[in-house]
């Protein structure tokens, strides 16, 4: 993965490193050569990782109190949102994260096609980015069917009703979906399922995202190719390492949190 | 010399100031995330139980839950208490009066969790006229206080008051 030889200084270590280059993979993150010229467009891989972290952490705390039963889901939500110590938060941070999940996404794409990241040697990351996106979109999907309300239901059928419009088998793969004749209890059942299975693909998916960007570098806003004009360049600084990487994520951060705050106030309304 | 100085504090400052904002940062995220764990108002709001004792008898003994786990409250015979109280605070494995135990000698009201790994007594089993845990043998005796076995304490005595002559509020 890394073009350089990591040694590990102490005897335990290379011990280690020799048996499972672990360390090495730690030397490679620190010291992965970026271009000097990236800017602020760059940081939102950094954010989305930040996001799908946030997401699961929160996600596996609401399943702590989430019940995924027709006749209990949506009471369970209610319960999280006024009995569960901070439930309230947690499942504002989950939902509206998922929306800014989306917006840092889309941000992402935009930069990608902006600056021309995904050709040639990128387009890998480009295509592994869209599997990404699209079980994003079906993690979201199953999501927000979970409180099992009327939008949530109505959301359900009518979008696994989209695949009834396939020709012949249309139908069989709508009833499939469903686990019976309409959006019922097994349908909240599998979908929970999945909603708590997909967001493990995704983070599988994003580190081979990131893999795939190690290998030929990041792109960078004039197009050159850092790898053969390094000594034109002369010293590269990493990007992880700068202040201003850290800063956007809170800049993001604190947007999330006036966005939460906004929610906790519509709801007093 | 000074202004360099200077620099150097307000930098130190800074640095100082940033982190700790980011400890408390920390702090506020984790907090909720743990404390989500925790008993939550409805919980709480049923922990305390409070009990009719109006029928029970003199020498009888009745279990009611509280909390999800199973309180002994037992009416003890004027016999039973002068028994209890006449030990020997030496032949005890962890010595306690039945008097700090029993505000009202007449009723015991004691958690019925054996306080070796959790299981529940019988009564009016073992060698002591008490309490018997089949789990592992330990033998209680008419105040609940360990006698023979691997428990190490007594059973635990629940905060309760009486409320009136017939009622007996836990918790």
């Amino acid at each position: 993965m890394s073009d350089h030889n990591y040694v590990p200084e102490s005897k335990v270590g290379k011990w280690f490193n020799d048996r499972l280059p672990l360390l090495s993979l730690g030397a490679h993150l620190r010291e992965y050569p970026t271009p000097k010229n990236l800017n602020y467009w760059w940081t939102f891989g950094g954010i989305l990782t930040f996001c799908l972290i946030t997401q699961i952490v929160t996600g596996i705390v609401l399943a702590m109190h989430y019940v995924a039963h027709a006749d209990l889901a949506f009471e369970s939500v209610e319960k999280i949102m006024r009995d569960v110590n901070y439930g309230w938060l947690i499942r504002y941070i989950h939902s509206n994260g998922a929306s800014m999940f989306f917006l840092a996404v889309y941000i992402h794409i935009f930069r990608s096609l902006f600056y021309g990241s995904y050709k040639s040697p990128r387009e890998l990351i480009w295509i592994i980015g869209m599997i990404i996106y699209i079980l994003m979109m079906a993690a979201a999907f199953m999501g927000y069917v979970l409180p099992w309300g009327q939008m949530s239901f109505w959301g359900a059928t009518v979008i696994t009703n989209l695949f009834s419009a396939i020709p012949l088998v249309g139908e069989s793969i709508v009833t499939w979906l469903w686990g019976g004749y309409s959006v019922d209890n097994p349908t909240l059942n599998r979908f929970f399922s999945l909603h708590y299975l997909i967001p493990f693909l995704i983070l599988g998916l994003v580190v081979l995202h990131i893999w795939a960007l190690h290998v030929p570098g990041n792109n960078n806003p004039v197009g050159i190719d850092i790898k053969k004009t390094i000594e034109r360049y002369g010293s590269i600084s990493s990007i992880h390492n700068s202040e201003r990487y850290f800063c956007s994520i809170n800049v993001y951060d604190y947007f999330c949190r006036v966005c939460i705050f906004l929610s906790k106030c519509f709801r007093s309304l | 010399m000074s202004k360099q100085e200077d620099k150097k504090n307000r930098r130190d400052f800074l640095f100082t100031a940033s982190y700790t904002v980011g400890a408390v940062g920390l702090g506020a995220t984790i907090w909720p995330l743990i404390h989500q764990m925790n008993p939550d108002e409805s919980v709480k709001a049923l922990a305390t139980t409070e009990v009719d004792v109006s029928q029970v008898a003199p020498g009888k003994s009745i279990t009611v839950l509280w909390r999800g786990k199973p309180v002994f409250i037992k009416r003890r015979t004027p016999e039973e208490i002068a028994e209890v109280r006449a030990v020997d605070l030496k032949d005890l494995k962890d010595p306690q009066k039945d008097e700090d135990r029993a505000k009202n000698p007449e009723w015991l009201v004691m958690l019925g969790v054996c306080t070796h790994l959790g299981c529940v007594p019988l009564a009016d089993k073992g060698d002591f006229k008490g309490w018997f845990c089949p789990c592992h043998g330990s033998h209680y005796d008419g105040s609940g206080r360990i006698r023979k076995g691997p428990a190490p304490v007594n059973m635990e005595i629940p905060e309760y008051e009486f409320v009136d002559s017939n009622t007996i509020k836990i918790g």
